[in-house]
């Protein structure tokens, strides 16, 4: 029952707020938004101490869902996900305080709160729910949360342009994952996370191999995208979108649940494809570290949050999730220093580069294959100069060859990053049909492309009512022809 | 008793409507009858009503709330009460309602009938009824848009009555039970399901037979479009579960291989063409288009599974078309045209409107907790099994529904304020509350509705296994 509070009190606040938010005032809703998250906290508190008691699993079944073998309203956590649970529900809760504090006064306050509470819900059930089809809820609610944090200043047109942008992409990765569960619901006749573990590993080896790996690699890039992974980091909001709390909470809450799919769906998973997000993951915290270092006046918030998510992916896809828990506790400490109050930058740069390096650390002792083994090697090299530029605060200045290879990552990463950002762009204009955001010549030639599909779609309008027109004879003829034959 | 009292009471209320001063309270106290005469039925069955009427087909006054009927029928009254709640403006007051009843009762009929003789007679009455309402009530181009309608939709009857008296004739018998118990040879079926169809595809609409529906949908006072949208497709759904794959589903099967890519075809079609229109009715209309196609898709898949996505997806289409032309009309109110070009910012005067707007935008891209999820999920998990390659189109199709939601809601209610607008009123709470709650109600309780359904209620799917 404690599992089943944790999702249904943020779920329950967040309906309570849109009927009431507007009538009860913003202090009032703040106070009631954040509660709703101190409570998910407290049961969280009160999971965990079962474990620490001695339980080895909890379950909370509610009921059926849907008619498809396996579905139903059932949570489930085990030792491997308890500590993130638990970090996510202080995430939140932190995040709640925080906001009902200083956004006690702000126009959007209530929006912020309903957005947050549905995040917050949602995550969890992507960490608890027993069955492919509730996971799928979770993740696609997750999206829809993400869409109306960064979408909370709603006079600003850019503001709304990121949010429908982010929207568009959670959609593609909810697609994927759909389509993956569909895959996995035909291999393996049920829902079930437990059954389908169990079924493959009474098959094992002879594994139902075409399948699943078309279903695996579905799952991974569902996985990629919601964690902002490389090519995918465009879609993660940046200070210009939205307001602080906001961002702390898409970047330190939401991106996080790929990661934490990886994690669930690990047991059910090909081990190739598990491999390929690990080695995505590395890929993409090598490149976010570099481009941070080479940014270190201001480094972007982006390609920090791509960097500690690309460790975390690598862990839940190499299924460490202890290790996990050193990472998002690290990163959760930059986040919320970066955006929130900015006051102990090099604290919080040395914290989270010491959780990047002992996360690498761990994993590399694992025994990955060589080429992740290298690429950890690399990612701890490189966030033990973060962490000892951190350490030496503003003291350090970089002189000759540094500068220039400085300068050289710097235009690597700006150029990657608006490779990436124009491709989103151009997404963005052809949905938004606008010419007014329309900057270079193949963007152009884009739309032109596009409009020349809305005119053979809008053309073969007309015609289809012509041939509806030449359908009604034919059928005058077929109805006249079947009598004469009776 | 209960089936016969649920067409009655639109009928008297039309009556009513001719004489009385009253016409729209009429209206609106008839769907409410119709709506819970439907929940009492889904509570506590009758049974089945038979009287012979005539030869030589041996027709007879069949009527029947079942469980699958009584969900449509409960549906159909939400959406025929908002409807005429929504038309408070209309001119010449005692025929147009007198008209929304009568189509009332003839959808009513068409969702009670157990004899085709009388399912058909109750279709005609409807869609000349709603011509009739298009015709008279209809904008500037309204005279095209109801010879269209008409046009296409007795085209399809015509073939309906053709398929309907050989059978009959053939059988000695129209009531459909009787005539689900001893099908005709499975060679045989091809030919009458397809003109069994017919009457069915086009007002579903099935890809391409769609011609009708932008003229309708953007010609039409918007009330009478959610009658002809909701109503009357999810009726046309309806008809394909219990006249169609209940009496020909070897012939369903035989023809599923063209249907199939059809419906994908028009769930791709609608969603892609939705995302570049501006008037938000066309809009509407192409995401009814591609939505009806799952409605179609999933039950041409005919599995256990997919049928029952079939139900829910059709049942939360009809609520969603509903809250969409609602959301729509309020918007043109507000911002003098149903361009959204012309509307923007809306959110920074009227935030709770806005609010209300993103709802009903975030049901009709099937977010989870809405009736589409739940109705999504089964019709692509059961279509997923016979034909993977469809199902998978019509999950990548939500994509283009989520671009074109995304896009409106940013160019209606984000951006600087283009028009100083008024927030949500009482009235207006009161239409669109019933739509969300029974949109959240059936997403996040669907088995509400499906484990009322009994045996027989669906067509037997083992058939073409």
């Amino acid at each position: 029952m404690t599992l089943a509070l944790m999702t249904a009190v943020p779920i329950a606040t967040a309906l309570l707020l849109v009927v009431l938010g507007s009538r009860v005032g913003r202090s009032a809703s703040a106070t009631v938004g954040a509660g709703a998250l101190v409570i998910t906290l407290g049961a969280a508190g009160a999971v965990g101490q079962a474990f620490a008691a001695g339980k080895t699993s909890l379950i909370a079944e509610l009921g059926p869902w849907l008619p498809l073998r396996g579905a139903a309203i059932a949570f489930v956590v085990g030792p491997d996900s308890v500590w993130l649970l638990l970090a996510i529900a202080a995430i939140g809760a932190a995040l709640g305080v925080y906001a009902a504090v200083r956004l006690r006064r702000d126009p959007a306050v209530v929006r912020f709160f309903i957005a947050l509470d549905v995040l917050v819900s949602s995550v969890l059930v992507v960490l608890m729910a027993r069955d492919l089809i509730l996971l799928l809820a979770g993740w696609q609610a997750v999206g829809v949360a993400v869409y109306l944090l960064i979408a909370q200043d709603r006079g600003r047109s850019d503001a709304a342009a990121g949010a429908s942008r982010a929207f568009v992409l959670a959609r593609a990765s909810d697609a994927a994952l759909a389509i993956a569960v569909l895959g996995m619901l035909a291999l393996f006749q049920t829902v079930d996370l437990a059954q389908i573990t169990g079924r493959l590993a009474a098959s094992a080896p002879a594994r139902p191999a075409e399948g699943l790996l078309a279903a695996s690699a579905l799952i991974v890039v569902a996985a990629l995208v919601r964690a902002g992974q490389i090519p995918f980091q465009g879609c993660l909001p940046d200070r210009s979108h939205t307001n602080l709390a906001s961002l702390a909470a898409v970047h330190g809450i939401a991106t996080i649940a790929g990661a934490f799919l990886l994690l669930r769906l690990a047991p059910v998973v090909d081990p190739a494809a598990l491999l390929g997000a690990a080695s995505v993951g590395i890929a993409s915290a090598i490149v976010g570290l570099l481009a941070v270092l080479a940014d270190r006046r201001s480094p972007s918030l982006r390609w920090f949050t791509v960097a500690q998510l690309g460790v975390l992916t690598a862990t839940c896809a190499l299924g460490s999730p202890s290790v996990g828990v050193i990472v998002i506790g690290s990163s959760i400490v930059r986040i919320l220093a970066t955006t929130l109050g900015d006051r102990w930058p090099s604290v919080a740069r040395l914290v989270s580069a010491v959780g990047v390096v002992a996360a690498a650390v761990a994993l590399g002792l694992g025994s990955p294959p060589a080429p992740l083994l290298a690429g950890l090697v690399v990612v701890a090299v490189v966030a033990g100069v973060d962490a000892l530029l951190g350490l030496a605060g503003g003291r350090v200045r970089a002189t000759g060859p540094a500068v220039r290879l400085r300068g050289v990552v710097g235009r690597a990463f700006t150029s990657l990053e608006s490779l990436t950002a124009g491709l989103l762009q151009t997404t963005a204009t052809l949905i938004e049909r606008g010419g007014e955001q329309v900057a270079g010549t193949s963007e152009r030639a884009l739309l032109r492309a596009a409009d020349r599909v809305s005119w053979a779609v809008d053309r073969f309008h007309r015609s289809s009512v012509w041939a509806h027109q030449a359908l009604l004879l034919a059928v005058a003829v077929v109805i006249v022809v079947y009598w004469i034959v009776r | 008793m209960i089936a016969t009292a649920i067409v009655l009471v639109p009928l008297v209320a039309a009556a009513l409507c001719l004489i009385g001063r009253a016409a729209r309270w009429s209206a609106v106290l008839a769907s409410i009858t119709v709506s819970a005469l439907a929940i009492w039925s889904l509570v506590a069955p009758a049974g089945a009503v038979r009287l012979l009427w005539g030869t030589p087909f041996r027709a007879s006054y069949a009527v029947d709330a079942d469980a699958l009927s009584a969900g449509f029928l409960c549906i159909l009254g939400v959406v025929s009460l908002v409807g005429a709640g929504a038309s408070a403006r209309v001119a010449d007051r005692r025929a147009y309602f007198a008209l929304w009843c009568l189509a009332l009762a003839g959808l009513c009929g068409v969702l009670v009938s157990r004899d085709l003789a009388l399912f058909f007679v109750a279709w005609e009455t409807t869609v000349i009824a709603l011509a009739v309402l298009v015709l008279q009530w209809g904008g500037h181009d309204r005279r095209a848009a109801a010879h269209a309608f008409l046009a296409y939709m007795l085209a399809g009857s015509g073939l309906f009555l053709v398929a309907l008296a050989s059978i009959a004739v053939a059988r000695g018998t129209g009531d459909m039970d009787a005539l689900a118990s001893r099908p005709i040879a499975a060679a045989g079926q091809t030919l009458p399901a397809l003109f069994f169809l017919a009457a069915f595809a086009f007002a579903l609409p099935l890809f391409p037979l769609h011609g009708w529906m932008l003229r309708v949908y953007t010609t039409a006072p918007p009330a009478v479009t959610m009658l002809i949208g909701a109503g009357l497709g999810s009726a046309a759904a309806y008809g394909i579960l219990r006249c169609g794959l209940g009496l020909f589903p070897q012939g369903f099967a035989a023809a599923a291989p063209v249907l199939v890519p059809l419906s994908a075809i028009g769930i791709l079609y609608g969603a892609l063409a939705a995302t570049r229109q501006d008037d938000l009715r066309r809009v509407i209309a192409y995401l009814a288009l591609s939505q009806q196609g799952l409605v179609a898709l999933a039950a041409f898949a005919a599995t256990a599974t997919s049928l029952r996505g079939a139900v829910i997806a059709s049942l939360g289409e009809a609520l969603v078309i509903a809250a969409l032309l609602l959301m729509a009309v309020w918007l043109a109110r507000r911002s003098s045209s149903f361009l959204i070009t012309r509307a923007g910012g809306i959110a920074v005067t009227a935030p709770t409107f806005a609010g209300l707007g993103t709802a009903v935008m975030l049901a009709a891209v099937s977010a989870p907790g809405s009736a589409g999820f739940a109705g999504s999920i089964l019709a692509l998990a059961g279509t997923y099994e016979r034909y993977p390659a469809a199902a998978v189109v019509a999950a990548i199709s939500g994509l283009a529904v989520a671009a074109t939601g995304a896009r409106i809601v940013r160019r209606a209610y984000h951006g600087p304020p283009l028009v100083t607008t008024a927030e949500v009123s009482w009235r207006e709470w009161i239409l669109v509350v019933p739509l969300l709650v029974l949109i959240i109600g059936i997403g996040v309780a669907p088995s509400l509705v499906i484990d009322r359904f009994g045996e027989g209620a669906l067509p037997a799917t083992e058939l073409r296994q």
